[in-house]
């Protein structure tokens, strides 16, 4: 009797925490909604998709903002994915097992470095390598549009760099978790059937391939969200463009730029319901490589179990 | 008669001895025979440690298995046709027929712990070398020493040789990979990839660099057929087989290991995980098998042993105590220690 109350209110009390945390997402949906409601009342759809960014005059839309986001972000993820996943590898497979442990918690430690501090270093050593690479750039590639605009060194391109190098231990850690759960039969079997080691670890990454791309999601995630250090960087300047070169703005930029100075309702509405898409896409972006992670480790006991003979195959 | 002959590949004996020697005691008279021993050991209380090393559910599994042969599955009768051959004769010992894996002065150690201790034995040609032993004796690194899969193993090492035909397995111009393809290997849990059925089969023959569709297919169907499993998924070979039961997923295991055409397989356990029709469908296969591969077979079931295979090897504490003919070691071991183990009496 005793033991089985006890049992109900430790569900209860779980249970309440679990809601909370719900209950909190949900808050946070809803205010942002509240909050941008004259902007929603007023552009309605359109707000996704024109450019304009006028404060003066009162005319929002979002379009640049969405468009530095995701392109930034998605160079990075470009960039840092084959490198984080060849620290994984690398860390998981290859290495010495002396260097494992020390070469995992040096990755995780770059995970730990405030974003201010990249920003930093952004400005004083990215900034003018970019400027240079910028400045030796020939002519002729110039005039295609992913290199066209100003040598600044600020721009798309340092924004992309700072951004990878922020994500890399992301999806380099959740990655070699992932790869030190595949369960070592799966290395056996392919062992077992004449596999070099590259090919068994081709199965290794095969088995985690979902729990991977969810990592590599995870960082594409970090980086939508990523405010101070491509602030710093990226130039500030709404429009939308391919060039790498370019100065452009992001979502979270954005809002970290103007909330103070946005005076007029309208105004602040517009920031928050930029709030509210960068909301929108990162916590899609995060139950996607969540679910994602979830089912390789469900996987990963699934064929162990073993299922009662079906009738058929005692028949056979 | 002849059938049962032509069926054997086994070319070195001409044919016109097998009928003038006469048939070996086959498995429903072996049984028979067995359970007319004095059974003081049944009776006699497990000590406890050695109680809890085995599985119950094996023993569990095992014992229905002992009854009289009246009540066993008719295909019983024809394995006990398909042990009838030459005597091979205990006098003659094991040394003298044709060794397929010949092992000498073998060790392996983990790291500082020395494990198996100068392990000699002759595996036979196209028969099956049961290996069984108390847990944790050494079967299993035994066994992986063959195909060198104790190579992934950081800090292990071998030393004594093991020659498959006369090459040895740990010289230094060993093509380790070559090996694993000569030598197959089935594990006590059945272990397939998350791809499909097809693909399971077709992964070791694709490293291999097999491309041709054609010929995909047709191995496929072979191995697949060999392992006892073409009917219950001709119609799904692109599905998961993840999907499959544990006993499907073993024979699946079973089969990808025969696609790459091995002389040899080596099964660790492949039945602990099955129930028992599931474990008499791997047992029936290894019988088909043996006409075709050297088979070494790491088994815990006495009754296994004694049902499955030829020769049988009794380990203990990382050494080999007895290699004889299973029925020696079953009905005449020469060995207290395998007496006690083969009886249920322990230590
Ligand atoms: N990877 C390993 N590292 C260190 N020691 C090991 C390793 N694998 C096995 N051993 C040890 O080697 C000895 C033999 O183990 P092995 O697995 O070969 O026994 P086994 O006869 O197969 O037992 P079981 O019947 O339980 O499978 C045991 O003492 C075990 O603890
Ligand atoms: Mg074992």
């Amino acid at each position: 009797m005793k033991r089985s109350s006890d049992d109900r209110s430790f569900r209860i009390g779980t249970g309440a925490f679990a809601a909370l945390v719900l209950l909190i997402v949900l808050g946070i949906a809803f205010e942002l909604t509240r909050q941008s409601a004259l902007s929603i009342a007023k552009f309605g759809l359109k707000f996704w998709t024109t450019s304009t960014w006028d404060p003066v005059s009162g005319d929002f839309g979002a379009l640049p903002f969405i468009w530095g986001t995701l392109y930034s972000s998605i160079l990075a993820l470009l960039l840092a994915t084959p490198i984080a996943l060849g620290i994984a590898i690398f860390i998981s497979e290859l290495s010495p097992r002396v260097l494992r442990q020390p070469l995992a918690y040096l990755t995780e430690l770059l995970a730990a470095i405030p974003s201010i501090v990249y920003g930093l270093w952004g400005v004083f050593v990215l900034v003018p390598i970019v400027r240079k690479l910028e400045l030796a750039t020939p002519a002729a590639l110039k005039k295609i549009p992913l290199f066209n605009g100003p040598p600044l060194g600020v721009g798309m391109l340092a924004a992309a760099l700072i951004l990878a190098v922020m994500v890399i231990p992301f999806t380099s850690s959740v990655a070699r978790e992932i790869l030190k759960n595949v369960p070592s039969t799966q290395r056996e079997a392919a062992y077992a059937l004449g596999a070099t080691r590259w090919e068994a670890i081709k199965v290794a990454i095969g088995f985690g391939k979902s729990g991977i791309i969810g990592a590599v999601m995870l960082g594409f995630g970090r980086a939508l969200g990523e405010t101070m250090a491509v602030t710093m960087v990226i130039g500030n300047s709404p429009q939308v463009s391919a060039s790498l070169f370019k100065p452009q703005y992001t979502m979270a930029a954005v809002i970290a730029n103007e909330f103070t100075e946005a005076a007029d309702e309208l105004y602040l509405h517009a920031l928050i319901e930029i709030g509210l898409l960068l909301f929108i896409i990162t916590v899609g972006v995060n139950l996607l490589s969540r679910m994602l992670i979830w089912s390789t480790k469900r996987r990963a006991v699934a064929p162990t179990i073993v299922t009662p003979i079906v009738a058929e195959e005692v028949a056979a | 008669m002849m059938t049962i002959e032509m069926r054997r590949r086994d070319a070195a004996e001409p044919a016109g001895e097998d009928a003038s020697v006469p048939p070996r005691a086959g498995r429903a008279s072996f049984r028979a025979e067995r359970d007319a021993l004095p059974r003081t050991g049944v009776d006699v209380p497990f000590p406890d440690a050695v109680r809890r090393e085995r599985d119950d559910a094996e023993w569990n599994a095992a014992v229905p298995a002992a009854g009289p042969a009246a009540s066993s599955p008719p295909q019983n009768t024809n394995h006990a046709q398909l042990l009838t051959r030459t005597q091979p004769s205990a006098q003659e010992g094991p040394m003298s027929q044709e060794a397929k894996i010949s092992v000498s002065n073998f060790d392996f150690y983990y790291g500082t712990a020395k494990v198996l201790h100068g392990i000699n034995l002759d595996i036979p040609d196209r028969k099956v070398t049961a290996l069984i032993g108390p847990s944790g004796c050494g079967k299993s690194t035994f066994i992986r020493s063959i195909n060198r899969m104790n190579d992934i193993i950081p800090d292990a090492r071998a030393s004594g040789s093991i020659t498959i035909d006369g090459q040895d397995v740990y010289g230094g111009d060993a093509d380790v990979v070559e090996l694993r393809r000569r030598v197959g290997m089935v594990f006590q849990k059945s272990n397939p990839f998350p791809k499909s059925i097809y693909d399971n089969v077709a992964y070791g023959l694709r490293i291999g660099g097999m491309r041709n569709k054609r010929q995909l297919d047709e191995i496929i169907e072979r191995s697949l057929t060999r392992a006892a499993l073409w009917h219950e998924v001709k119609d799904r070979l692109h599905a998961s087989a993840l999907a499959l039961s544990g006993g499907q997923q073993q024979r699946l295991c079973i089969a990808r290991a025969l696609a790459v055409d091995p002389e040899i397989v080596l099964m660790d356990e492949p039945a602990s995980a099955l129930d028992p029709i599931a474990t008499s469908k791997i047992e029936e296969l290894i019988y088909e098998l043996k006409d075709n591969y050297t088979i070494v077979i790491v088994t815990h079931n006495m009754q296994q042993a004694a049902r499955v295979s030829d020769r049988t090897a009794f380990f203990m504490l990382g050494r080999l105590i007895e290699y004889a003919e299973t029925n020696e070691i079953f009905m005449n071991p020469k060995e207290k220690m395998t007496e006690d183990y083969v009886t249920g009496r322990f230590g």
